[in-house]
């Protein structure tokens, strides 16, 4: 028996679900190897400790509290009246009737009641004000009013009436959802359950744009609740101080993954504490000054600095004292999307909002070129030798612009013509790794820009994708998940499930271990895989409460650059 | 093999609360434990648990069978543990009085222990993921693959992680040895 067959047959004899056959030949065979026996008394051993460890956390089950069986009563209500149902559109139009048909109890001493409470009450608040500004009074007894059923999709018009009331329903879990669908959109939150939930559509009616907050949807999806399912994230923010302005995407907006504007949190940064796991640990922390947010992050080829593109400008900071003095590369425009050094770290080049890319001297901190281009640009890269600017313009086309004819003047020295493909530069500056939303790779010779090779990844949006340093290997990152293939035949060597959408991918120096971050409604994370040999694992090393921006490994160590969307810069250490 | 939960599940679905207080009679303790060992924090274990229940009732409903019933209270509990965290706004999860963490991030054990607590010091010293696959295996007495199920990651993952906590003990308890000896 190889090990890899014991191992198998050993979990399984471990768990009991050996088939009694097979669990006699496995006992033959364990009759025969001391060695293997040996083993299993040990995992035993480890089976005996961890049972003992687990019972002795509890010593008496606690009753079930009263307010436990008043909230079971509230939940009750629709069989008490005899309208109990199996069917989802019937259930449906239950727990809506359920919502309605309640009656105010007394507060549950609950600390989550709490704190959904404080969040209910800033959705009420602005609700509130809503419909009070348009001289609509709230309707007496009925909290939530106007139910229709329209297509599989209720619509609900929301009608608070005071806040204590708002108070004693947060606690109930139907309206913490409906609160919370209003505080942040939900629709991808249901998409991504595992068990397809209906929804329901709730409708601020009228809905004035009273505040500036004009991307404010007016009628947004929540899952119906009826499931037991994780609530979304509460994510409370102040309507009346948002400056959120839109990314000006919208020219290329079937392209890019969702552009999403975080709102200004009511809480300060100084209050988010990640969670950081091993085999991870922070070695350095900073916060970009003057209050400015990270949106993208690149270490330079000499590990010397890091950049960190911001609404200022662009910061570069010293890679081994980040929290040091920094330097920022003012920029005119409204922010810095894309950063990218030369290869031999002397050049940075710098995409802004307004699609105006800018040439550095990261020595001297001047600028040295300076251009402006429609259509879009991004997806800023060097070659390898810094010979060329690699960038993907919304007119669908790859373009290489040669740097020693001076980016002013230079035309693309290749164009390829790919439809809906961004494009990655191999390191040995050879090929083109063109990929799509449909999930198809086309490997191309950048300099004559005829196909090489393609492999397709079925089905899947690729958000991000990344080359190992040495070239032999490429990640793709989805909406679910990321895999590893080999980079120039495209066969499949490793693969990992995602919390959400891919949003960064970057392998370390020797190409063992591969980072992604990645975004859902639910949870901010970065993930690391472990590629070596019979060690392989991935694990969650870093959450956050919001957006990370993309990690970014050192160019010759282990060590793992992640920014966050609040200005935070955490640089760790990751062991193997 | 028939559910033994399943009749008790199927009677919450028609709104007899003695089904949910014999549930919990059954589950509870252990429930509450794994609650435990996600949180660490016992008062907010007990609360969350009165959640599970709830959850438990309100999703009965539609409960098809496709799991043991102990798998998807358990699954319930993973979910709404994840949640309260959240809600603690991502306060790191306090390390085991009895363990201590070295400037270099390893682990160490406090002195004075036998060898069974010695062992079960070593096991809280293990990253949260291999310590409670260790016990929805063990404890819980999952399959693998229900195991993976319940954690979201594939069964292959389940196994590395019981072959690394292995791993780990190990090594603990070596190191422990050797500092003895020394």
């Amino acid at each position: 028996m190889n090990r890899k067959a014991w191992e198998e047959l050993l979990l399984l004899y471990l768990t009991g679900t050996l088939s009694p056959e097979d669990r006699a030949d496995f006992e033959r065979f364990l009759a025969e190897n001391p060695i293997h026996r040996a083993e299993l008394d040990e995992w035993r051993e480890l089976a005996e400790v961890v049972r003992t460890e687990a019972n002795s956390r509890v010593d008496q089950l606690p009753a079930l509290t009263p307010a436990f069986y008043q909230r079971l009563q509230a939940q009750s209500k629709p069989s008490l009246n005899g309208s109990h149902s199996t069917h989802p559109q019937e259930r449906k139009i239950m727990n809506i009737a359920q919502i309605q048909a309640f009656e105010p109890h007394e507060k549950p001493k609950s600390s989550r009641s709490i704190t959904l409470a404080a969040a209910l009450l800033a959705v009420i608040g602005f609700a509130s004000a809503l419909l009070f500004a348009n001289g609509q009074r709230p309707d007496g007894d009925s909290f939530l009013s106007g139910v229709q059923i329209q297509s599989g999709t209720a619509t609900l018009t929301f009608t608070p009436t005071s806040v204590s009331e708002a108070e004693t329903r947060a606690a109930l879990d139907p309206i913490y959802l409906t609160a919370t669908a209003m505080v942040g959109d939900a629709t991808q939150f249901a998409a991504e359950s595992a068990t397809p939930l209906p929804t329901f559509t709730l409708t601020f009616t009228p809905t004035p744009v009273p505040f500036s907050q004009t991307s404010l949807p007016s009628t947004v999806e929540a899952p119906l609740i009826s499931d037991p399912v994780a609530v979304p994230t509460i994510v409370p923010f102040d309507m009346q101080s948002s400056t959120a302005t839109p990314i000006p995407w919208s020219a290329d907006a079937t392209m890019l993954p969702p552009t999403i504007v975080p709102p200004i949190m009511s809480i300060t940064p100084s209050q988010i504490t990640p969670i950081i796991s091993f085999p991870a640990r922070v070695v350095q922390e900073m916060q970009l000054p003057t209050g400015d947010a990270s949106r993208a992050i690149a270490w330079s080829p000499d590990g010397e600095s890091i950049a960190v593109a911001g609404y200022q400008g662009t910061w570069m900071l010293n890679a081994g004292h980040i929290s040091g003095a920094a330097r920022l590369f003012a920029d005119n425009g409204p922010g810095v999307l894309e950063i990218a050094f030369s290869d031999d770290s002397a050049l940075l080049a710098t995409l802004n909002a307004e699609q105006t890319l800018r040439i550095w001297d990261v020595q001297a901190g001047i600028q040295l070129a300076e251009m402006w281009q429609s259509p879009l640009w991004d997806d800023l890269q060097f070659s390898a030798d810094g010979q060329y600017l690699i960038s993907k313009n919304s007119d669908q086309k790859i373009n290489l612009t040669d740097m020693r004819e001076g980016i002013l003047n230079a035309e693309p020295l290749t164009s390829a013509d790919l439809n809906g493909y961004y494009a990655l530069l191999s390191p040995d500056g050879e090929t083109l790794a063109a990929y799509n939303n449909d999930g198809s790779v086309l490997l191309l010779n950048s300099e004559t820009a005829e196909a090489t090779g393609n492999f397709d990844w079925p089905s899947n949006f690729i958000r991000q994708a990344a080359y190992s340093k040495d070239g032999q290997q490429l990640a793709l990152g989805g909406d679910k998940e990321v895999i590893v293939v080999n980079a120039t035949g495209g066969g499949y060597q490793n693969s990992m499930s995602t919390l959400g959408m891919v949003t960064g991918l970057s392998f370390n120096y020797d190409g063992t271990m591969l980072a992604a971050s990645m975004r859902s409604d639910k949870i901010q994370s970065l993930w690391l895989m472990n590629m070596i040999p019979d060690d392989t694992f991935y694990t969650a090393i870093f959450v956050y409460d919001l957006p990370l921006v993309n990690p970014v490994f050192s160019p010759t160590g282990n060590q793992l650059a992640v920014g966050t969307e609040d200005g935070r810069l955490f640089i760790l250490e990751v062991t193997q | 093999m028939t559910d033994p939960d399943l009749q008790l599940v199927k009677a919450m679905a028609n709104r007899d609360v003695h089904a949910l207080d014999e549930l919990y009679a059954r589950h509870g303790r252990s429930i509450l434990s794994y609650l435990i060992g996600l949180l660490n924090d016992r008062p907010l274990a007990e609360e969350v648990l009165q959640d599970v229940m709830l959850a438990a009732w309100r999703g009965a409903e539609q409960f098809r069978g496709d799991s043991q019933v102990r798998t998807w209270l358990l699954a319930i509990a993973r979910l709404q543990a994840l949640s309260a965290l959240r809600q603690r706004k991502f306060t790191p999860i306090p390390i085991a009085d009895d363990v201590a963490v070295d400037d270099t991030g390893q682990f160490k054990i406090v002195e004075g222990y036998t060898e069974q607590e010695m062992m079960q010091a070593a096991l809280r010293q293990l990253p949260n993921d291999q310590k409670e696959t260790l016990e929805l295996i063990f404890y819980h007495e999952l399959s693998g693959i229900e195991a993976a199920e319940i954690l979201g990651v594939a069964p292959g993952t389940v196994k590395s992680r019981l072959n690394r906590a292995k791993t780990t003990l190990r090594r603990l308890l070596q190191r422990k040895e050797i500092d003895h000896e020394s």
